[in-house]
């Protein structure tokens, strides 16, 4: 009796801290590679976790990385990749490795270098600015 | 051919002989061109030299004058004109490339009297925000040499600017070996300068009073991304431009070169030639639809076309705003 009093005491403790720990997240990271058809210079990024590790690389333009930030919504983790796309606008790609892997959940250009995700109903939606600088919310998925 | 020589080779090295000549501007044009004492005035192409004796005498055109990279090569005097036969002595920096182009012309079926040639400076030098030499001294600092923001640039016509950037980009198009046509470029700056966000102009607007650091204002309007872009990728690009030759990455040169025009005109042309190696493009107008950017196809094909338009223009006819409106227009 004693002993299954210290095993329920112990698993109660347990659970709460199991439940608190935050699950292992992504790690992104980055590299420039050449092509091995030409010699144009393209940033390959990767996803790890774990033993985990999936890659992407563009192969349409545009090919050079300049941004990535980690964001959690609603405990779902999304990266928001720039890449210079123009000599004025910026190419966001959205990935969500853990759902959809390297398969950017969309691509959006923008006109402006600033952006942030938000969701909105069921959507995720990216922020691009327009020629004119006005603010707009695309939907990514 | 040989009598010419002559007449250059004594009119260089015995200049004081016309060291009393007054030179002055037709009303309308500008000067330019310290090296002639006196003054050159610019016009479309090929400069129009004018000239009078003193100030009470009538002022004609009385030769022309021929540049290379932005540099004073050559000068003709025709027989027409208050002061033929008389050459402005040459007082400029002693010459150190030996650059000389002997200006050819005909004036009413009467070759000239005279050429004088020199040898010019080429390098840095012709990339400095010099422009006018005469009303306002530009600095080599990376911070205020502003051309854009000076009065006398702002004072200039749509069509001086445009020979002004012509010239310039010439050299820097040359100084890093890269193909593109300075009408091209001009072209493009033409453009972007009057479509650029925030409502930032080169030609023919208001001055410019603050310079936001996020943004780099000027002819080549890129974003930082792409600055960065452009130093880690395109690692061939380093800058010929005075006091911006050190810096090796974007985001620097980003935030330096919202103070000077000519950087950002080579940027803006690094940009470009970044483009084309990343597409294998062959024509200038694939490179000029990868170059901007714009979310739509057509909007980008727009650009490349009107660009392009203007370019055959400036090519075909010379600089005018005719020409360069060309480059306006669509989305």
């Amino acid at each position: 009796m004693k002993t299954l009093m210290i095993c329920i005491s112990l698993l109660l403790l347990a659970l709460p801290s199991a439940a608190k720990r935050t699950p292992a997240s992504w790690q992104l990271t980055d590299r420039y590679e050449k092509k091995a058809d030409t010699e144009v210079m393209r940033s390959v990024i990767e996803f790890r976790k774990g033993s985990a590790v999936s890659t992407y690389k563009p192969e349409e333009m545009p090919f050079g990385l300049v941004l990535k930030e980690r964001a959690l919504i609603n405990k779902q983790e999304y990266f928001i990749t720039g890449w210079a796309h123009g000599a004025k606008t910026v190419m966001f790609r959205i990935f969500s490795p853990e759902t959809e892997g390297v398969k950017p959940l969309c691509e959006e250009v923008s006109f402006g270098e600033e952006t942030s995700l938000r969701q909105q109903d069921d959507k995720i939606q990216v922020q691009i600015f327009s020629p004119s600088g006005e603010e707009i919310w695309k939907d990514c998925k | 051919m040989k009598m010419i020589l002559l007449l250059s080779t004594l009119l260089t090295f015995a200049p004081d002989v016309f060291a009393k000549t007054e030179w002055y501007c037709k009303p309308g044009l500008f000067a330019d061109y310290s090296r002639i004492e006196g003054l050159i005035c610019s016009e479309q192409g090929q400069g129009q030299l004018y000239c009078r004796n003193n100030s009470s005498d009538p002022i004609g055109k009385c030769g022309s004058f021929s540049t290379i990279s932005g540099h004073l090569v050559g000068a003709i005097m025709t027989n027409k004109g208050p002061e033929n036969r008389k050459l402005a002595p040459v007082r400029d920096r002693p010459a150190t490339l030996n650059e000389t182009q002997a200006v050819s012309e005909t004036t009413g079926g009467k070759s000239s009297t005279a050429t004088v040639t020199r040898n010019v400076q080429r390098g840095s030098s012709g990339l400095n925000n010099d422009f006018p030499p005469r009303q306002a001294k530009f600095s080599r600092s990376r911070s205020t040499s502003v051309g854009y923001t000076n009065t006398s640039w702002l004072a200039m016509s749509t069509v001086q600017q445009a020979q002004y950037l012509m010239g310039k980009y010439k050299t820097l198009a040359g100084l890093h070996g890269l193909r593109f046509s300075p009408e091209l470029l001009t072209c493009k700056a033409y453009r972007e300068s009057l479509l650029n966000l925030g409502g930032r102009k080169i030609f023919q607007v208001q001055r410019i009073t603050s310079v936001k650091s996020s943004t780099a204002a000027g002819v080549s309007q890129v974003t930082k991304t792409t600055a960065r872009d452009t130093f880690a990728r395109g690692r061939w690009f380093r800058s010929k431009v005075p006091g911006f030759e050190g810096i090796t990455d974007g985001t620097t040169f980003y935030n330096q070169m919202a103070g000077n025009m000519i950087a950002q005109m080579e940027f803006g042309m690094a940009i470009l030639e970044q483009k084309r190696r990343d597409g294998g493009f062959r024509s200038d107008h694939s490179v000029l639809q990868a170059y901007y950017g714009h979310p739509k196809k057509s909007c980008q094909k727009n650009y490349a076309d009107k660009v392009t338009s203007c370019t055959n223009c400036l090519k075909s006819s010379g600089v005018s705003v005719r020409c360069l409106d060309r480059a306006l227009g669509g989305c």
